[in-house]
C-alpha cells in the first residue's frame, strides 16, 4: 500500500513537473538554433514522418510599434521554401509547441518591450494554440501575460474561449 | 567580432549561417495579413487599457 503511494505520489510528481516545466528549462524541447538577433529560430523535428526543419521567426510589423508577429512552419530542405500550413503529424506535437514556446524567452531577452502577436496560419491551428495555452496557462502566466483577441476585442486570455489570436507580453 | 553563446542556459545556440534570415521576411502572406489585421491600432494602448479596466474592477 505504502509502495503504490510512494508510485502515485512519483507519478504526480512528474505530471506536475511536465505541467510546470514546458516553458521552462527542463520539459523536452529540442535544441534549437538562432540568429544573432533571436528572431529567426530553426529546429528538427524528429518523428514518425522522419526529420522535419521548423523554423519560427519573429517579424516586426510596424515600424512605429514594438509588435512582432510570430511565424511558424516548416522548412523544405530541398528547394529551401517555408510553408507556415503544413501539417506534418510527426508525433511530437508537444514537444514541438514546448520548443517553439522556448523562443519567446530567447525572443523577450533580446526584445523586452515587445508585444507577441500569434495567430494560427488556419482557425484549426490557433485552436491548437489556444488549447496548449490553456493546458499550461499557470506556468505561462508566471512569466507571461496573455492576451485574447475576440471579435477585434483585446482581453486577458481565459479558458475555454476560441480567441481569433493572442498577444504575448514579457512580465 | 559579436558571439553569443546561449549553451549553458537554454536550448539554444547562435548559428551565424542563421543571420541571414535576420532582416528577410520569410513569412510575407502571414505578416501581410497580420499588417492588414492590425492597421490603425494602438495594440500597446489597447492591452494597457484592459489593465486599467482590470485594476477598476479588483475588488
Amino acid at each position: 500500500m505504502l509502495a503504490l503511494k510512494s508510485m502515485d505520489l512519483l507519478g504526480y510528481f512528474f505530471s506536475i513537473q511536465r505541467d510546470q516545466l514546458i516553458l521552462g528549462m527542463n520539459f523536452e524541447k529540442y535544441q534549437i538554433e538562432s540568429e544573432i538577433n533571436s528572431t529567426y529560430f530553426e529546429f528538427i523535428s524528429k518523428g514518425i514522418q522522419g526529420n522535419i526543419v521548423k523554423v519560427i521567426k519573429y517579424s516586426r510589423i510596424f515600424e512605429d510599434q514594438e509588435l512582432y508577429n510570430l511565424g511558424f512552419g516548416d522548412k523544405n530542405m530541398v528547394t529551401g521554401e517555408l510553408d507556415d500550413s503544413a501539417i506534418s503529424n510527426n508525433g511530437d506535437t508537444d514537444k514541438v509547441l514546448a520548443t517553439v514556446a522556448s523562443t519567446l524567452y530567447e525572443f523577450f531577452n533580446e526584445f523586452p518591450d515587445s508585444i507577441v502577436y500569434a495567430k494560427g496560419s488556419s482557425a484549426g491551428r490557433t485552436r491548437l494554440y489556444q488549447m496548449n495555452i490553456a493546458r499550461h496557462f499557470e506556468s505561462i502566466e508566471s512569466d507571461f501575460d496573455v492576451f485574447g483577441e475576440l471579435d477585434g476585442r483585446i482581453e486577458r486570455f481565459k479558458k475555454g474561449i476560441n480567441y481569433n489570436g493572442f498577444y504575448v507580453l514579457k512580465k | 567580432m559579436a558571439f553569443k553563446s546561449k549553451e549553458k542556459q537554454t536550448n539554444c545556440t547562435y548559428n551565424p549561417a542563421l543571420d541571414k534570415y535576420q532582416d528577410m521576411d520569410v513569412f510575407p502572406e502571414k505578416n501581410k495579413e497580420a499588417r492588414e489585421h492590425l492597421k490603425d491600432r494602438n495594440i500597446r494602448k489597447e492591452i494597457e487599457d484592459e489593465l486599467k479596466k482590470e485594476a477598476i474592477l479588483k475588488p
